[in-house]
Formats: structure tokens, sequence, C-alpha cells
């Protein structure tokens, strides 16, 4: 069975971790998505989808160190995993075959 | 600074605890970062949204993955067996059928609001006397004293002071004896002089009532001895009113009726509910055994010694008066005292009837409501009956299919309870924009209001659910098979036919008893009062006795006012008298001389006493009906005279019209007996309760001087604008005698029914709302029953039935249990009306007008309730129902 296609929220997602290595997490990914696409992305939104990309394989998550600032509570780190960026390297592979040839039509 | 609790709180209790720690921590670390950058507020505002939103989403999300992957989208709540996710699914589920059909919704929604509305309604309305008299220690250990005299049909009277002091000294039940009384007061302070009310009380009260200074300090001990520096504490409302609230008040030197008073202290809050609101200043009643014995001015309020009851205080009590009823025969003649609950002080026992009949007319109201609810839910359980009988047949236990009913009326039950309570407090307004009476000025919901309401709209759905579960029990019972479904669906229609005839009964009893309400306030109404109240206008004042020590200066001041407003333009009458006739409390005498003397203790002719100028009877409206009225020439060197009403001169005398002329002796405690000669006999005037009427005699003013006093204005035209004209000319006269209760007659007797008016009021909508819930009821159980037998009409149609037949056998069946309902209405009716019957005047809790009335429309409004569905019925098309057939 070929990877399912990823939604449009869980690529934001994926190439957030992408960008931020090994130390990404909620608020991290949130501040990224916010900043580069201007949506106020909300903290459940990712959290939703991080969970689900972890149950299809796609991320690891490991537990970090608490800090002062969250209130002496730990922080979930995510990590993207050689599948997720397979399915990200693949949901962008057909995102510019379909672009193809579109590109001044589209304005791109 | 912290992040909003409530939201952390929500997300914690909603979020998985395997992703909690870090999604709380991502939380404040992102309420940090947006404080920092944007500002508190933002921060706080997105905190709530972002926690709200994945408490919501992260909740959903968990229920998901219960599934293993591959099987998403399987039914969830096969899987969830916990009782909570069951009622979770009954509730979304209920949401979901609510919505579905909007119009059942709302009817149903309204009509719950409207009756926990109702009950809400008079609950706060009562809730102050059931639950929280007065705000003071221990309510339960308070023994209140009142004087009571049949004879003069007194009841919850007052003690006079002497009395009072007496039983303080000798009755060892109470541990305590405190006293207090009301009167109005002249304040000067910085300017004019200000008609107060005044509380004066003995300094024990602070004790026995557990009283607290909001500022200040209260009495001390001793103060209420005669001869001690004058002192005076203001009220909370009035210190606001008054001196805006200043603390520099205390120790401020005011005159009060002439004294220079210290003011040194402000009474807490707390106290002012009811009547208590209306004190302006509270004093110390000073302790003197002199005071007159027949003036009954004081409320006597004691703590309960331990040991002693109510019984025995009473017992005690009776044995301490019998000896004081030895020693002054005259001024204790005919009174008894008795010992009562704080409860049964503060509601005479009429208004414990209104209340209970109201108390019973909601609850019949909310009865009906439920009654209706309980139809349309039978009427969807009997649509979905298949269904039904199949669940059972599956193994559903009973529970389970009722389950879903109870929650959706849960539902509507807790929409109409807030419905209700939003109706309950535009209905509250209304009464407190309405209400002259302080009591129903205040009435408010409160917490113990929501408490009720909460109650009810928990309790509601029981009431709905009631009949269908039973049913349901029934079809059970019944097996499921082909005749299972008949019996099922005859059982229901007999259980709602049953309903809707109980919903009429309770109807017609509610029409009864505030039809019987509604006369006895228009026959209180429309009673002759003996004094004609258009175009009066009158007012109370006081002549300070530093000023107006002797009895000339009093004549003189009369003389003056009287001369001035005389002048004034559209005066046609005016007089000054030493209190009014139906309106103020009364003074009586003893009379002797007359033709029906007696010896006999309590069977002295005895009257109500007025002192009057010449012009009193012109001014009131009041006919002399024989002899002369009171003239210039009755002063003070005249030959004292008199003037009896009909009553007395027919009861006393063997002949009525010889009292004209006979020389009587007029006695009270506080006065040496005075011989009197009558001159005239005028028409008698009604009592304060305006229900009776007693003897009354009538003495010229200038020969019984008074300080205080009353002025009466006839206009020529509307008596409300001579108000301002006399107030210039009482302040022209003299700036320092205040005027107080300036108002026309027709404002007072309006603001003293306005209690009447409300209670009737609330009746009136009662009833009308359970009439139009009942008629709502019939309407639908008859439409219903057409929509089912629309077959069965067909066929008759077709075969040859006339239409007007149809119709007349569908209305026919809602007047069947329409008069099962009436025959079980009367008697309820006549059971409520009977317990009603003390508080009716000017008609009968018989009145079979009314009985006959309250038949006529409740039968109208069914036939009209049917004659819709009537018409369906005669308009079945026999073949459409043929051909589905």
């Amino acid at each position: 069975m070929p990877d399912a296609i990823l939604g449009e929220f869980e690529q934001l997602v994926l190439l957030a971790l992408a960008r931020q290595g090994a130390d990404a997490y909620g608020v991290s990914v949130c501040q990224d998505i916010t900043d580069r696409t201007g949506r106020d992305v909300s903290l459940g939104a990712v959290y939703k989808t991080l969970e689900r990309l972890e149950d299809k394989g796609l991320v690891q998550s490991r537990i970090g160190e608490p800090t002062a600032e969250r209130g002496g509570r730990r922080k979930k780190h995510y990590q993207l995993m050689a599948a997720g960026q397979r399915a990200l390297r693949q949901s962008i592979g057909a995102l510019r075959s379909m672009t193809r040839g579109l590109e001044s039509e589209l304005e791109l | 600074m912290q992040p909003p609790r409530l939201a952390r709180w929500l997300a914690s209790v909603c979020v998985p605890p395997q992703e909690r720690e870090f999604l709380l921590g991502d939380l404040d670390e992102q309420f940090a970062a947006t404080a920092v950058a944007a500002g508190p507020s933002r921060a706080r505002r997105r905190y709530w949204r972002q926690a709200l939103g994945a408490a919501w989403r992260l909740r959903v999300r968990r229920r998901g993955r219960r599934f293993p992957a591959g099987s998403s989208g399987g039914p969830r709540s096969v899987a969830r067996s916990a009782p909570m996710a069951n009622l979770l699914h009954d509730v979304r589920l209920g949401v979901r059928t609510a919505l579905r059909s909007p119009g059942y919704t709302m009817v149903s929604v309204a009509t719950l609001a409207l009756a926990i509305g109702a009950n809400t309604l008079l609950f706060s309305i009562a809730s102050p006397l059931l639950i929280r008299p007065l705000p003071i220690e221990n309510p339960d250990r308070l023994g209140w004293i009142e004087m009571n005299h049949r004879e003069r049909n007194i009841t919850r009277g007052e003690a006079s002071l002497p009395e009072y002091l007496e039983w303080r000294g000798e009755l060892s039940s109470f541990s305590a004896l405190a006293a207090w009384s009301r009167r109005p007061a002249t304040l000067v302070g910085d300017g004019d002089a200000e008609a107060i009310v005044a509380s004066r009380v003995t300094t024990n009260l602070v004790q026995v009532w557990g009283l607290e200074p909001h500022l200040g300090r209260l009495f001390q001990p001793g103060e209420d001895e005669p001869g001690r520096e004058p002192v005076a504490v203001l009220s909370y409302r009035y210190w606001r009113e008054a001196y805006h609230g200043d603390p520099g008040v205390l120790g401020r030197i005011v005159l009060i009726d002439s004294l220079s008073t210290t003011v040194v202290g402000v009474m807490e809050p707390e106290i002012e509910i009811g009547s208590v609101s209306e004190i302006d200043v509270w004093l110390p009643q000073p302790r003197d055994p002199s005071a007159p014995r027949d003036l009954r001015t004081v409320t006597t309020i004691g703590i309960l010694a331990s040991g002693s009851t109510l019984e025995s205080a009473n017992a005690e009590l009776a044995s301490v008066f019998a000896n004081q009823r030895r020693e002054h025969p005259e001024a204790t003649q005919g009174w008894s005292p008795r010992v009562v609950s704080t409860t049964a002080a503060l509601a005479s026992e009429d208004s414990w009837i209104v209340l209970a009949l109201l108390g019973v007319v909601v609850f019949f109201v909310l009865l009906i409501a439920c009654a209706n609810l309980t139809n349309l839910t039978l009427a969807r359980l009997l649509a979905r009956r298949r269904d039904v009988m199949v669940r059972v047949a599956m193994g559903a236990s009973r529970w389970r299919v009722v389950r879903p009913l109870l929650v959706e009326a849960g539902l509507l039950s807790v929409a109409g309870g807030l419905a209700g309570l939003g109706l309950a407090y535009g209905g509250l307004r209304v009464v407190n924009a309405v209400a002259y009476e302080s009591y129903f000025r205040q009435v408010s919901i409160d917490g113990y209001v929501l408490a009720f309401t909460a109650l009810l709209a928990g309790l509601t759905p029981l009431l709905i659910a009631l009949g269908p579960a039973l049913w349901t029990g029934r079809s059970i019972a019944a097996g499921v098979g082909p005749g299972a479904r008949v019996t099922g669906l005859r059982g229901a229609r007999r259980g709602r036919n049953v309903l809707v005839g109980a919903q009429v009964a309770l109807a017609l009893a509610l029409l009864v008893v505030s039809a019987l309400a509604v006369q006895s306030m228009y026959f209180l109404q429309q009673t002759d009062l003996g004094l004609d109240p258009a175009r009066m206008l009158i007012w109370n004042f006081e002549l300070p006795a530093d000023r107006y020590g002797d009895q000339d200066r009093q004549a003189q001041y009369v003389r003056a006012l009287l001369a001035e407003l005389r002048a004034m333009p559209g005066t046609d009458a005016v007089a000054v008298a030493s209190h009014l006739p139906v309106l103020e409390s009364q003074v009586v005498r003893t009379l002797a001389g007359t033709d029906r003397d007696s010896a006999v203790e309590g069977e002295q002719p005895w009257a109500q006493w007025y002192a009057v100028t010449p012009g009193f009877f012109e001014a009131a409206g009041i006919d002399v009906l024989a002899g002369r009225r009171f003239e210039d020439r009755d002063d003070d060197v005249g030959q004292a005279v008199a003037l009896v009403s009909r009553m007395a001169a027919e009861r006393y005398f063997d002949n009525a019209g010889d009292a004209v002329g006979r020389t009587i002796a007029l006695r009270g405690a506080d006065l040496a007996e005075r011989r009197v000669t009558i001159v005239g006999v005028v028409s008698e005037t009604r009592d304060t309760s305006v229900t009776s009427t007693h003897p009354q005699v009538y003495v010229p003013l200038d020969q019984w001087p008074e300080p205080t006093l009353t002025a009466v204005v006839r206009a020529t035209g509307d008596p409300q604008d001579l108000a301002p004209g006399a107030r210039a000319v009482m302040r022209a006269l003299d700036p320092l005698v205040a005027v107080r209760n300036l108002k026309t007659l027709p404002q007072v007797i309006h603001e003293a029914l306005s209690s009447t008016a409300i209670l009737n009021g609330l009746f009136v909508s009662f009833a009308a709302l359970a009439l139009a819930l009942a008629a709502a009821g019939l309407f639908g159980v008859i439409s219903y029953s057409v929509g089912q037998r629309a077959g069965e009409i067909g066929v008759r149609l077709a075969l040859g039935a006339s239409p007007g037949g149809i119709g007349r056998m569908v209305v026919f069946e809602g007047l069947r249990i329409t008069a099962a309902g009436v025959a079980i209405g009367l008697v309820l009716a006549a059971l409520l009306a009977r317990t009603g019957a003390s508080i009716m005047y000017g008609v009968t809790p018989t009145d079979l007008p009314t009985f006959a009335g309250a038949i006529g429309v409740v039968v109208a409004v069914a036939v009209v309730a049917s004659w819709t569905p009537a018409l369906r019925a005669m308009r079945v098309d026999p073949a459409r129902t043929l051909r589905a057939e």
C-alpha cells in the first residue's frame, strides 16, 4: 500500500519538524507555522496532528527536562523519522508534479 | 502573573493524562511569551482559546483512539459501556432530537418556562417569609408578645410601655425582653425640618436581635433610662441618603423632636428587610413607667429562657396579665396577650392563606405543564412504538428504553428552567415597580430562589417521564406480538385522556379560586368608605413640643394654617384633625351615660375617637344626618360638645333619634373623664381594614388640642395641583414643622390596595396560564386522536356518515374528557375556596355564578380546542383513505 497522501496541516507540522531538528515541541512548532504562514495555529491541533503522525510512524517523541518557565513541567520533543521524510518528499513531489506547467498561470 | 485558573483546570481535566503535563507546560510557556509580546489581557484571551481548543480536540481524539488502527469510524458508543458514557450518548441524542423538531422543542421549553417561571416568581415572593424572616440571631428562640382585642377586631396589636416594663420585671420565661416602637418624628439637621421614621427601642434589643453597628456604636445599657443624654443611631440607608455615607456624622448633634441628640452610630445594612427598611433613625425608648396605659405602641420581643417554651411563656404571661387587669381594668379591658413564634409574628394568618393558595395554584400550573409534556412524549413514543417493541424484544431493559426520554425531558427542563428564571425575573421587576409596600419592593431572586428553581427543573423530568415509563412497562408485560401493539396503544391513549381530564380539573379549580379572589378585590375597591376620597389632599404634621407646648399656641397655629389654606385658590373645604378615619390607626374611648351602660368589663360602650376642626365633615365628605356639625363657637370656652356616628347612636341609645341632646362621658386610661353633649349624628366611616365598621365619636379639636395632626384639603379640581401650595403654606408658617405623607386620597387608597392587586394579578395570570395549557393539552389529544382515526373517519364518511356528524363525534370526545375533568375540578375548587374563605370579601366561597361562569369558560375553551381537529376530521377525503387502506 502506498503511503497515504499527507493532509495540508500534517505537511506544515512535518516541515516545521524538519526545520527544527531534534528539539521541536508543541510551542515551537506552533510558533514556526504562525511566523511563516501568518495563521494563528491552535496548540490542540498541533498536538492532535503530532500524535496522529506518531501513530503512523512518521515522527517519534521523547520526553525532555522540566523548566521553570513551564511551571516545572517537562516538554515532549518530536523528531522527524525517515518514514516522515519520505512521506514529506512524496507529498511535495506530488504537489510539484501537479503544479508543473501551471507556474505562469498561477503566477507561482 | 498567572494564566486563568479555570481555563487551566478545564484543560487539565479534559486532556488525557499522557498528554496533560506537556500541554499544560506548552500553554504556560506560550502564555508567558504572549504576555511579554502583546500584554496580559491578550495573553489571557489567547490562553482561554488555546486551552479550550486543546481540551476539545484532544478529548475527541482520545475517544477515537480506543479503536485499533483500521477500524476507525466504527460505532463509538457501542464500545463505551460506562454509565456516564451512556448518559453522554443520551444527552447528545436528546440534543439532536430536540434540534430536529424545533417546533416541538420550542413549545415544550415555553410551557416549562411558564410553569417554572410562575413557581419561581411565587417562591421568590414567599421565601423571605419562609426562610429568612429577619436577619436576627436565633429567630427560633424568640417569643413575640401580641395583644389581641377580639371585639375591636385587633390581632397582632401592640402593648403599652408600662405593661411591657412590668412584664420585663416579672416574666421569668424570657431571659431578655425588649421593646421597640415606630413612630414618625421630626429631624432638624442643617436646614429645614425633615419628617423621618424613628424606631424607639430598649437598649437590650441590640442583644435580643443580635444587632451590630456598621459604624460607631449602638445603644449601651442604661441609655433607655429616663433623663439620659439623647443619642441616635442612623439607619444605613438614611445615612447614605442624608449624609452621603459620611463617617464624620458620628458625634454630630441634630434636633429630633426638638431634642438635641448626638449621633453615635450607623446601624448595619443587613437588618434592612421589609418594614424595618423604612426606619431612618433608631432612638432609645425611655423606660417611663408613667406613660399612658392605653397608648399601645410597643412591640415586645424576648429571648425565651432555657427550659421555657412558647406554651410555658404563654401560661406565665396570662397569669401576670391577670394581675395587670385587676389593677388597671379600664386600660386592659378586652385585651389579651399571646406569645407567638417569629414566623407567626411576621406574617398574619391571612397572608399565609394567600401564599398557600398561590402555592397550590402554581403547583397546579406545573402539574398541568408536565401533563402536557407527558402527553407529547407519549404521542412521540406511540409513533415510535414498533421501534420500542423491537428494542424490548431484543432484551433492552425498561430503564434503557425510558432513559433517553428522561434525558430528553431533563434537557427541556434545564432550558425551561433557565427561561423560567428569566420570566420570573421580569415578573419580579413588574412586582417591584407596582408595589408600594416595602416588602414587595424588595423581593428578589437570591440563592434560595435559584436552588428552588434548580430543584424544580430536576423534578420536572421525573414527572414528565413517569407516564411513558409506566406505559413502556405495561407494553413489556404484554409481550411483543400483534396483540401487544393494540394493548399498549389503548393503555397509552387512556393514560393521555386521564392526563387531560386532570388538567381540565386543575384549570377549573384555579379559575374558580382566582375569580373569587378578583371579585373580593373588586368589592373591596367598590366599598363605600364613608368618606368621599375624590379631590382630597392630606398630610400629617407635628407641632414641636418646645414651641407649641401650651394649647393656645397649638390652637393659634391651627387657626393660622386653616386661614392660609382657605385663601389658596382651588380649595373647597379645609380642616385639621387629630387623625383620619379609615386611614390612620385608631384611638378608642369608652362611653358612659348612654342607654347601654354596663359595669361589666368588656361590655361597656366604646367608640373610635377623633378631634376635628369645624370644616372637617365638608372636607372629608361625611354627611351630617341629624343635629348640627361643629361650629366656630365650639372652642375652648364654649360648651363641650360631640358628634356620634349613626352606628353609635343606634347601638348605644334606645331610640337613635334621642341621641342628640344627651350628655355622655368619654373615658380613656390617659385622660380624666370628660362630659360632652351630643349635638349631631354623622354617617359612619369604615375601619382601617375597610371590611368592618365601628361606633365613632367626634369632638372639636379646639376643646381637645393635639400636637400630632392631619390636615385635610378638598380641592375644587385635581388635588395634586394643590400640593406645592400646601407645602409653601406650611413652610411659610413655620419651617421647623415638617410635612409628612403629603398625598391625595385616591393615591393613598391605590397604595393601600397595591399588595392585594399584586396578589390578584398573580392569581389571574396563573389561572389564565393553567387554562391555556389545559386547552393546549386538550387540543393536542383530540388532534392526535383525529390523526390516528383518519382511516376510520374516512370509512365512516364513505359509508354515508355526514361530515357534521363526524365533527360532532370529535367534539363530543373532547367534551367527554372535559366533563370528567369538570366533575373532579368542582370538588377541588370547593375545597380550595373553603380554605381561602377568610380572605374573601363581598363574595362567598360557594358563589354559584362564579362556579357556573368558570365551568362555562372551561367548556367553551374545550369546544374551541376540539373544534379545529373536528374541522380536520370533517374534511377527511374518503377516497384517499380508502386507497390507503
